[in-house]
Order: structure tokens, then C-alpha cells, then sequence
């Protein structure tokens, strides 16, 4: 490393953030027609513990014409020390300067990071808007979650993936190669590729996107490619395990969940497969814990034969599994044997079953109580219970019935283990409703609303021993119910308060709510237009991608939400909500309606 | 019982001793030499390391202990390299009867910092070690008389060498060059230091850490 690079490390908060040289990283000095630098809007703790991000650059960088690096945003120390010694913003691996690869491409992980974007295009010396940018800078591409609408931030991309980047990244970068040096034939042939929205090449009215643009989905994830040598980092990340990714999509459908829809149809790693990814990981790793991955773990078809076949790697190898995301509906003491956490996390998300039954969060106050009665059976002394307020239709009975549910649940570990020593975590989050769900029309609730619901709910756990209650800023949940549902003139907004100083925005220290009413204000922004409820006639901002499930489906699922109904869930007969026309589903036995 | 010599050197000398402990953790998974573990809820690998260095100063002589009934030092010196992160290659392994608890019975080590200027101020220097008067880290300003525990002082071309107490007694020698700095305007910086040898004391005399794993063998 440079000397004077590292004279400025040792003035830095946690250097190892930005030295790279982890075990299993690839060979950078081969030739390459194309060289990519994989960049996510956060600090490289956050980003090396996102499995996208590992997968892109595993796959890229098993290209022999492909160098993929890394770059994660500069800690805020970092950052301006970059600045006062005018150093560019540079990749992990080779420090090579952002604006010297051939593609940046932004893996962009949630709302309130939009503004780390920004922020690593300055540091990087490139300009944010890409009609600003000529064929000496970079093509900049972007992806990831917050890809279900892009809108807000299209204006500083040239290129966007909508849906899995697997496969469309490698022939974007074929492209690329193909065609270097031509940025306008390089959109225009991309433009081709399912799942890539080009918006120099798309047609606007209205300030809206017009031209569809489908999502790319993996036919065939079990053959797909899985990084079984990723990298291991020098220090400790936020998830710091390996992961085993068992299978996408979600088919329980609750009406607030964007990502059980936006990755339909349900696909699946085979259990011989999990336990070849197993294998290979441990023995390339060194971890001495594994994470099963998915939306809904507990509800794997045959997740007790791999829990089986799992446990003998564990004791042979001195392995933990673990196994987040347990729905109650599905969960078992079998499930938590293997696991080696100190708690159980369940998500009953409503505190009563009417409005459970409105967002379609198909469990019962008899499964609640099953399942922390074989916790607390199994040993278990703390539970974290994750609550949303705010839902549609929410009413005050709905807020005091989680403090119902936190009693109840009390009473069961009293009765259970003859004990009063149970810890139990509540955390609320605000509903923020998004694209790509049945609750893409509902209203979000106003900053006041939510302050006097927190403080309802407050008063009541507050008086009963042994819960501590955590909630989510009512101010940022604000702010990204304006970005999810947003459209093009945000990018406006969120220049300007990038220029005033924001970034980092998802860290409670950082958020300067003033700064951003500043921004919308500066813009016109009115909040109350994008927090309102829609009408299911009007066109939406993202009503172009072609996620796979219909906007068809979402309404009718609206539609029975407002009624209070449910929808079962699609294991066994599907529902017909339309995401097998982008690939076969698993559920229902592959047999679709849509 | 393993005993490894390993550097620290290149990217290394900026992760934090918590997770180099990891580091080796990993390695030696990698390598399949299976290390025991403590016993208890939160059992962990049973790795023993000497002191850690100050922050950002490199090493070329690190040393690890694994319990671990691992008999062949060869095999163990090249499967650790095999599946070690670049910048913590070992140099050198024992197989131990006993466990050579370096942790608590290194006393001393020597060190280099590196100075291309040093050697226009060679006398000074080395005078400047018989009467030194170092800040404490985190309160500088706050004097310490560390002459006694600085047991030999050169200088040359490529800068100072130090031979100091370390452990129980130690001369952080990132406030030695902070010091030296001040006095003769030198721009010694945390990453120009290197340590080069542990030492223990054995009959009133200092012995390298590895002759003394030598006699464990």
C-alpha cells in the first residue's frame, strides 16, 4: 500500500475497512477486457454481509476476461480525509480509482443510503448525473432492492438491473467489452438485455417511464453459481458466518412484503446441493458458523432432512447452523436445536388477528403461543418479537394488543419453567408501503401519528417487568415512504441534501431530518403528496417493470385486505399471482393458475 | 501443543489483535488441524498469542500456541500457509511437549525504525536512550522514565534498533518514536516500526523465544 495512504489509515476509525487482501481473494492482475468495481452504499461491515454482493463478485471474477473489485463507502472520517488530501475515492483490492474501471456498479441496499451514492461519486470525482458524464468516466450501473423502483435515483445511472443480477451483469459486461470506448452503443445493446432499464433509451411521459422494462429472474437456482470460497474478512462483520442461501421468493404473501413478491416465483436449492455448498464452505472458510438464508427458513420442504444431514456436518466439523427468519407458523424444536443463539426472534408483526388478517400474516394466537412454549421448553429464557405500526386500517386495539401478546406470552414462560426471569425484545418499525406489494396504493401515516402510537404502545410495555421495547424512528420512516414510492423529481431533493450534508441516513447519528425538510422544501416537495393513499387507477412511478406478479393481483389483494380477508398461503394451490411467467415455481407443485 | 512463528506485516499491522485472533482461528480450520477448545457455553479455539503490538507497529516474529495433537511441524508450517490470509505467513513451527506460555515469560524485544535520516543524528540518538523520558500513550503529555527498560540502542543506514523490555514491563515503541521525532525532527510513523525477535529470560539472560521453544521440543 502507498506510504501516504497509510499514513492516513492510522488517523482512521477501524483502517482495516479499507486495506482488502482477505483470504480467497481472486487474481486482480489478470488480463481483462473488463474491469468492474462492485460498490455498495454503506461501510464495507454492512456491504460484506450482503450475499448479493458476494455472489456478483464471485461470478464475475470466475470470468477469465473479468476483474471484479470492491469498494464500500468511506466511513465519514475516511471520507474527509480523502478530500483534504484530494485522494480519489479507490477500489479495496488494487486502490485503483473509481473513475479508472471500465463499469461502477451500485449495489444499493435501502432508501435511506441513496445519499452514500452520492457521496462515493464525489469522493470518486464523477459526476452524479449521468447526462453529465462523458465516455472518460465510467458506466454506472446500480441494483439491488431498492431496484423495485428506481425512480428516485434513476437520474444518476446509466444503467439500472431490475430483479437478479446473475446472469445479466455477465452479458452486460460482454457488452461492454464488446463495444468499449462507444458508451451510447454499449446502453443501447443493453438496453436488450431482460432485466436491464436504460433510461436514455426508454420513453418518458409525464415525468413517468413508459417503456417496460421486465424483471430478470434465475430459472434454475440450484444450478446456479454459489460462491464457495468468498472472502473472509480481516475483522468482524455484521453477519460474520457463511451462508447458505436455501431458496427465493416467500409463499406466505403478506401484503406488506416487498421482497416476498419482488423474488417470485418460490425456487429451491436442493438438499444435496445445501449440503454440498455446506461442505465446501466450511473446508474454504474456516467459519464455525453457517447461516440457512431465506425469507422464510423454517418453511423449506424437507427442512428436517436437511437439518438432519446438517447436524452430522456439525458435529463432525464443530459447526453451528443457524436459522433466522422462523415464521411461527412453521417453527419446531427441531428447528432450534441446531441453532447455538442465546434468543429466538419471531415477527407477529400485529398485535391482533383482525389486523394480522388485513396484511395477510396468516398466524393464529394458538401458534404465537405453541411456539414460545417449545422455546422456553428447549431452555430458552429471551425471545425478540418484531411489531410494524402503522398498518392499514390500524386501530389503538391493534397497538395495545402487542402488549396482550408480550402478557401472554409471560404468563407462558411462567407456566412453562416456573421462572420469572424471561428478557423479551420488542421492536416496532413504521409501515412504509411499497412498490411491488398488495399495499402500494395504502397511506403511510404522518411523523405525528406515529410519535402517538409509539408512546401508546410505550406506556404499556413500560409497566411490565422484563420487556424492553426499541422503536424505529418515526423521521426516517418519513423519509423513505417519500423514496419508495417515488418518483424522477427526488433526485433533485436528494442532490440538494446531499449538498447539505447528508449521508449515511440509516445511522441514527448521522439523519439530519432538518437538512432534508430543508431539500424538499429548496424542491417543491410536498411529503403529504407521496404518504397519501393512491388511487388503484392512477399510474405509478414503477408501473413499467414487470416484477412477474400482476398489478392485478396486487389489487385484488387490496381489495380483500380492506375487507379483513386472507389469502392462503400458495404451498399447495397456487394463487395465481402471476410470477411463474418469469420462471417455474416451486410451490403448489409447479401446477400454476396465473 | 503447536508453536507457530508467523509475521504480521503488510495490511495486517491495521487489524486489531481481537481480530488476527480470528484470523488464525480460521486458519487453522482451513487447515484441518484440529485445535481443542475451552470448555463452557461460549467455548472458543484454545489459541494462545504473546502480547499485542501497538497499533499499525509490524512483526516479523509473532508467535502462536494451539493445543492441538498435531505431530508433524513441517506439515503444520505448510498447510498454515496454505490457508493463512497473505500478510500472516509463519515461519517457522513446533511440535511442544508443554505449552510454552510465551504470553507470560517474553520479557524483551527488538525492534527497527525505520529512519533514512537517523543516521545523521547517530550520536545523539543513542545518547538520547540513556536518559528517556517518553509520554504515556493516550496522556503524552504525562512523562515516563523508560532508560532502564531499553536494554540496547544502534543506529544505521536503515534507521535505529532497539532492544527493549517487553510484556509486564513495556517500552511502547510508538511512543519512542514519537519522541525521537520531537528531538531530532525525524518522521518516524507507527508503520515504519517493525519488531524483529521476542525474547525470555532463562539464568539472568535474555534468549531468543525460539531457542527456548527449541528446548520444549
Amino acid at each position: 500500500m502507498e506510504k501516504n495512504i497509510e499514513k492516513l489509515l492510522l488517523r482512521v476509525e477501524k483502517p482495516a475497512r479499507y486495506i482488502g487482501g482477505e483470504y480467497n481473494t481472486p487474481d486482480m492482475n489478470k488480463a481483462a477486457s473488463v474491469r468492474f468495481c462492485l460498490c455498495f452504499a454503506d461501510i464495507y461491515e454492512v456491504g460484506m454481509s450482503n450475499l448479493g454482493i458476494g455472489i456478483l463478485y464471485d461470478i464475475l471474477n470466475n470470468r477469465k476476461d473479468i476483474v471484479c473489485e470492491r469498494c464500500f463507502t468511506p466511513w465519514v472520517d475516511f471520507g474527509d480525509i480523502l478530500k483534504e488530501n484530494d485522494i480519489p475515492l479507490m477500489s479495496l483490492e488494487t486502490k485503483k480509482p473509481l473513475k479508472d474501471f471500465d463499469m461502477v456498479g451500485f449495489s444499493v441496499p435501502y432508501e435511506m443510503s441513496y445519499t452514500n451514492i452520492l457521496y462515493m461519486l464525489d469522493l470518486a470525482k464523477i459526476p452524479f448525473r449521468a447526462k453529465d458524464r462523458g465516455e472518460e468516466f465510467p458506466i454506472i450501473v446500480g441494483g439491488g432492492p431498492a431496484a423495485a423502483n428506481p425512480e428516485p435515483i434513476i437520474d444518476f445511472f446509466d444503467m439500472f438491473f431490475i430483479g437478479e443480477g446473475e446472469e445479466t451483469l455477465v452479458k452486460v459486461c460482454e457488452i461492454a467489452a464488446r463495444y468499449k470506448g462507444n458508451k451510447a452503443k454499449i446502453l443501447a445493446e443493453a438496453s436488450k438485455v431482460e432485466g436491464v432499464y436504460v433510461p436514455s433509451v426508454c420513453e418518458v411521459k409525464d415525468g413517468i417511464c413508459v417503456t417496460k422494462v421486465k424483471k430478470s429472474t434465475v430459472k434454475d437456482l440450484n444450478a446456479a453459481h454459489y460462491p464457495v470460497k468468498p472472502l473472509v474478512p480481516n475483522i468482524e462483520i455484521v453477519h460474520d458466518r457463511g451462508v447458505i442461501e436455501l431458496f427465493r421468493g416467500c409463499y406466505a404473501g403478506c401484503r406488506f412484503c416487498q421482497a416476498c413478491f419482488y423474488y417470485r416465483p418460490i425456487r429451491y436449492r436442493e438438499k444435496e446441493r445445501v449440503e454440498e455448498i455446506a461442505e465446501n464452505l466450511i473446508k474454504n472458510t474456516g467459519y464455525d458458523e453457517l447461516s440457512l438464508s431465506s425469507l422464510s427458513t423454517g418453511d423449506y420442504e424437507g427442512i428436517e432432512e436437511v437439518i438432519s444431514s446438517l447436524k452430522d456436518i456439525s458435529e463432525r466439523e464443530n459447526v453451528a447452523f443457524q436459522m433466522p427468519s422462523l415464521r411461527l407458523d412453521s417453527f419446531s424444536k427441531d428447528l432450534i436445536d441446531t441453532s447455538r443463539t442465546g434468543s429466538l426472534t419471531f415477527a407477529p408483526e400485529a398485535g391482533t388477528q383482525r389486523l394480522r388478517n388485513v396484511i395477510n400474516k396468516n398466524i393464529t394466537d394458538e401458534d404465537i403461543e405453541k411456539s414460545m412454549k417449545a422455546s422456553f421448553e428447549a431452555g430458552y429464557r429471551s425471545v425478540k418479537l418484531y411489531f410494524m405500526l402503522g398498518l392499514p386500517t390500524e386501530n389503538d386495539e391493534d397497538v395495545l394488543g402487542i402488549a396482550d401478546i408480550v402478557r401472554r406470552i409471560k404468563r407462558i414462560y411462567m407456566e412453562t419453567t416456573r421462572r420469572k426471569d424471561i428478557n423479551i425484545n420488542v421492536s416496532t418499525a413504521m409501515f412504509i408501503p411499497k412498490p411491488c406489494t398488495p399495499f402500494q396504493w395504502a397511506a403511510q401515516i404522518s411523523e405525528e401519528e406515529m410519535y402517538r402510537k409509539q408512546n401508546l404502545l410505550k406506556k404499556e410495555l413500560f409497566s411490565i417487568k422484563g420487556v424492553h421495547y426499541s422503536w424505529h424512528g418515526a423521521r426516517d420512516s418519513v423519509m423513505e415512504g417519500i423514496f419508495a414510492r417515488g418518483d424522477r423529481k427526488l433526485s433533485f431533493v436528494i442532490e440538494s441534501a446531499y449538498n447539505k450534508g447528508c449521508r449515511f441516513d440509516s445511522w441514527s447519528e448521522h439523519f439530519r431530518f432538518d437538512k432534508w425538510k430543508e431539500a424538499l422544501a429548496e424542491n417543491d416537495i410536498d411529503i403529504n403528496e407521496y404518504a397519501r393513499e393512491r388511487d388503484t387507477k392512477e399510474t405509478l412511478p414503477w408501473d413499467f417493470i414487470d416484477y412477474g406478479v400482476s398489478k392485478k393481483y396486487f389489487e385484488k389483494e387490496y381489495k380483500l385486505a380492506m375487507e379483513g380477508k386472507t389469502t392462503d398461503p400458495c404451498k399447495h394451490n397456487c394463487n395465481g399471482c402471476g410470477a411463474s411467467q418469469t420462471a417455474k415455481c416451486r410451490m403448489a407443485g409447479g401446477v400454476c393458475s396465473c | 501443543m503447536l508453536t507457530i512463528a508467523f509475521e504480521k506485516t503488510q495490511n495486517s499491522v491495521f487489524v486489531a489483535h481481537t481480530d488476527i485472533l480470528r484470523s488464525l482461528n480460521r486458519t487453522f480450520r482451513r487447515a484441518g488441524i484440529n485445535v481443542g477448545y475451552s470448555k463452557g457455553f461460549n467455548r472458543h479455539m484454545s489459541l494462545k498469542l504473546t502480547q499485542p503490538l501497538p497499533f499499525g507497529v509490524a512483526s516479523k516474529e509473532e508467535w502462536v500456541t494451539a493445543d492441538t495433537d498435531f505431530a508433524d511441524a513441517d506439515l503444520a508450517l505448510r498447510l498454515f500457509n496454505e490457508n493463512c490470509p497473505p500478510s500472516l505467513k509463519a515461519s517457522r513451527a513446533f511440535v511442544v511437549k508443554t505449552n510454552p506460555n510465551l504470553g507470560g515469560k517474553v520479557v524483551a524485544s527488538d525492534y527497527k525504525l525505520y529512519s533514512p535520516e537517523a543516521i545523521n543524528h547517530k550520536e545523539e540518538i543513542i545518547n538520547a536512550f540513556n536518559n528517556l523520558e517518553i509520554g504515556k500513550k493516550g496522556s503524552p503529555e504525562e512523562k515516563i522514565n523508560a532508560t532502564h527498560l531499553i536494554y540496547k540502542a544502534d543506529v544505521d543506514e536503515e534507521g535505529i534498533y532497539v532492544l527493549s523490555a517487553f510484556g509486564n514491563k513495556n517500552v511502547r515503541m510508538d511512543m519512542v518514536a514519537a519522541h525521537l521525532n520531537a528531538l531530532f525532527n525525524l518522521d518516524i510513523e507507527v508503520t515504519d516500526i517493525i519488531r524483529l525477535t521476542q525474547y525470555v529470560e532463562t539464568d539472568g539472560k535474555l534468549i531468543s523465544a525460539e531457542e527456548y521453544v527449541r528446548s520444549l521440543i
